[in-house]
């Protein structure tokens, strides 16, 4: 009997508890990203003495990285991309700043293999990485029954499929020495969608997710000395595009290199950049869907994105 | 953007606001579906042969669509059993080619596919470093690449007839990452952001008789998350797939464009942008979905 009566009072209990503390627990944890972010109080880590693989590096905001990364004293910086030309021209820029040695290979990411072999290669040349940031990215404007299947699927590949197997190839040595920071640069596209690239929004979107459930699964393991960045920028004035006219709130590769080691040094998970945009995402998740196409049209960029797929 | 286009705006975010309100409060009339033809992937088992059972009862005839033959067969079937009209192909929509070529067959065979249902889905459910690397390419060819290939099949001819609907199951997975979801979650969150863009890229045709929906469900009890297991499965137990099946009807007949099921799941929605994600791992932590998937066990089924 008094089993029961305590199983009874224990269920009877123990929910609206748990509730409230589970209330005082969120509210408690935003008020702390609050005050540390306000008073810029956070743990800051330091990159100098990494190893830091950039893919994508041979221009844009991959380049910026590449060199932001060096000014801040990391001790190899390997580059990759499709172009030698370019990779070698920044190559000579982060050797001209001073700090650091630099790598550079050439590697499709698109191609599974391709990255397997570049990054053994890179781990006999260079040794482990210790931070990697997966940067590469395509865009192929035009509405979804003009894109080509096969510019879909290299989307993919390229876009969200390889942060997969590059992620896959370094995490294990990063856990191993419990040190490490993986960065993506995803899109402020992969938090809401523009209509007129499908394909990229549907990637970046992926890549969200992907990084959402990294992030968890590491906590959860219980290695909190391994990062995972996440960055969604805005507009950045890149040639990726360059062709899309009205550019409210742009950055320039420079601001979104800062922001991103920003973002290691602190280790944030999610950072949205402008910062204006997460009001966006918010307004975007809280009202109804017709509302964000309604801002869609009154702020042109329906037609910007006509503009757009007319260009490509 | 001047003042005028600012007062435009707030004035049409004020009647999309006032309309959704009013939705809530007024039961919406439910559209017939009579006569459509209706292509459902993944028909073969789980909530796939459910939306064929519906479709089949509201007159629809059903276009039965899987990998497994003898499944469809079956769900086949079950369909005529209940006097429905129904007709099975055997697809595997991870492959563009069969999925264009079976899309034409049925436009000969069953006529203009007005309805299609993205339904098909895997699940490995491993940990990132566990996952096989074809595993993860497949679940983004069924999950996300097959809503491209079916939609850019079907799609021309709504837009010809201005007239269609096009659903994707998604997954409750598409709006939050979740430990052991890492390719499940990306492919999921790909999907979302498809049918987002699918919907503006529609609505700027300007044909208004294609309607989208995106429906995210919490865990079915079918079996493709068999093992999953949260510590307060009190709170959000797995959902009959009948119920579920039922809502997301009630939805799509009512032309909603999104559709969480349960419904509440929506709160969760507005807390993401606002709330960290230390809060917000707290709120998965109470769940206790973190530790689901560590008894994860999954559809066993020889491939």
């Amino acid at each position: 009997m008094a089993h029961f009566l305590t199983r009874v009072l224990k269920a009877l209990c123990e929910s609206p508890l748990r509730i409230l503390l589970l209330f005082f627990v969120v509210l408690f944890r935003s008020c702390q990203y609050v005050c540390v972010r306000v008073l810029r109080a956070e743990r800051r880590k330091s990159v100098s003495g990494e190893t830091v693989l950039i893919t994508g590096a041979s221009r844009g905001i991959g380049r910026c990285l590449a060199l932001e990364f060096a000014k801040h004293g990391a001790d190899t910086i390997v580059l990759w991309g499709r172009d030698e030309e370019k990779l070698s021209s920044v190559k000579k820029e982060v050797e001209d700043i001073g700090t650091s040695r630099c790598h550079y290979y050439r590697c499709d990411v698109g191609d599974r293999e391709q990255v397997y072999r570049t990054i053994q290669k890179v781990q006999e040349d260079v040794g482990t990485i210790t931070i990697l940031v997966n940067n590469a990215g395509v865009v192929h404007g035009g509405t979804l029954l003009e894109t080509k299947d096969d510019k879909i699927e290299e989307t993919l590949r390229v876009n969200t499929l390889s942060h997969f197997w590059t992620t896959k190839s370094v995490l294990p040595s990063m856990l191993a020495r419990g040190r490490g920071h993986v960065v993506g640069i995803a899109s402020t596209l992969g938090l809401f969608a523009l209509p007129g690239v499908s394909d990229y929004v549907t990637s970046k979107f992926s890549l969200v997710g992907f990084y959402e459930s990294l992030a968890a699964e590491l906590r959860e393991q219980g290695h909190r000395d391994v990062g995972v960045t996440c960055v969604c920028p805005g507009h950045t004035t890149t040639d990726m595009f360059k062709d899309l006219t009205t550019q409210p709130f742009s950055l320039t590769p420079q601001q979104v290199a800062e922001q991103t080691i920003e973002a290691v040094k602190t280790n944030q998970r999610r950072v949205i950049l402008p910062r204006v945009m997460h009001l966006t995402w918010i307004l975007k998740s809280w009202l109804p869907g017709s509302w964000m196409r309604n801002v869609l049209y009154v702020t042109g960029a329906m037609k910007d994105m006509d503009n757009f797929c007319a260009k490509r | 953007m001047g003042f005028v286009q600012l007062g435009l705006l707030i004035w049409r975010v004020t009647c999309a606001f006032v309309s959704a309100l009013a939705q809530v409060f007024l039961p919406a009339r439910k559209k017939s579906v009579e006569g459509d033809v209706c292509v459902i992937t993944g028909a073969g088992m789980g909530i796939g042969r459910l939306f064929a059972l519906e479709f089949a009862k509201l007159g629809a005839t059903v276009v039965l669509w899987d990998v497994d033959k003898a499944a469809n067969e079956e769900t086949a079937r079950l369909v005529q059993a209940a006097e429905g009209k129904a007709k099975a192909y055997v697809c595997d929509v991870s492959n563009k080619n069969d999925v264009y070529r079976i899309a034409e067959q049925v436009k000969t065979e069953v006529g203009d596919v007005s309805i299609l249902v993205n339904n098909a889905g895997v699940v490995c459910g491993k940990t990132l470093l566990e996952l096989p690397d074809e595993g993860i390419q497949r679940t983004f060819a069924v999950n996300t690449l097959a809503h491209f290939w079916t939609v850019k099949a079907f799609l021309p001819g709504m837009l010809a007839n201005n007239h269609g609907h096009i659903i994707s199951i998604a997954s409750i997975a598409g709006h939050y990452g979740g430990v052991g979801l890492c390719d499940y979650s990306a492919s999921k969150f790909g999907a979302v952001g498809f049918e987002e863009c699918l919907r503006y890229e529609i609505r700027r045709t300007g044909k208004q008789g294609i309607y989208t929906t995106a429906a995210y469900p919490w865990i079915i009890s079918t079996g493709m998350f068999e093992g999953f297991t949260p510590k307060e499965g009190w709170l959000l137990p797995p959902l009959e797939p009948q119920h579920a099946v039922n809502s997301i009807m009630q939805g799509i007949l009512t032309n909603r464009e999104v559709v969480f099921v349960p419904g509440y799941l929506n709160f969760f929605t507005f807390l993401k942008p606002v709330l960290p994600m230390d809060a917000m791992w707290a709120v998965v932590k109470f769940f206790g979905i973190d530790t689901a998937m560590d008894t994860f066990t999954g559809r066993r089924k020889e491939e």
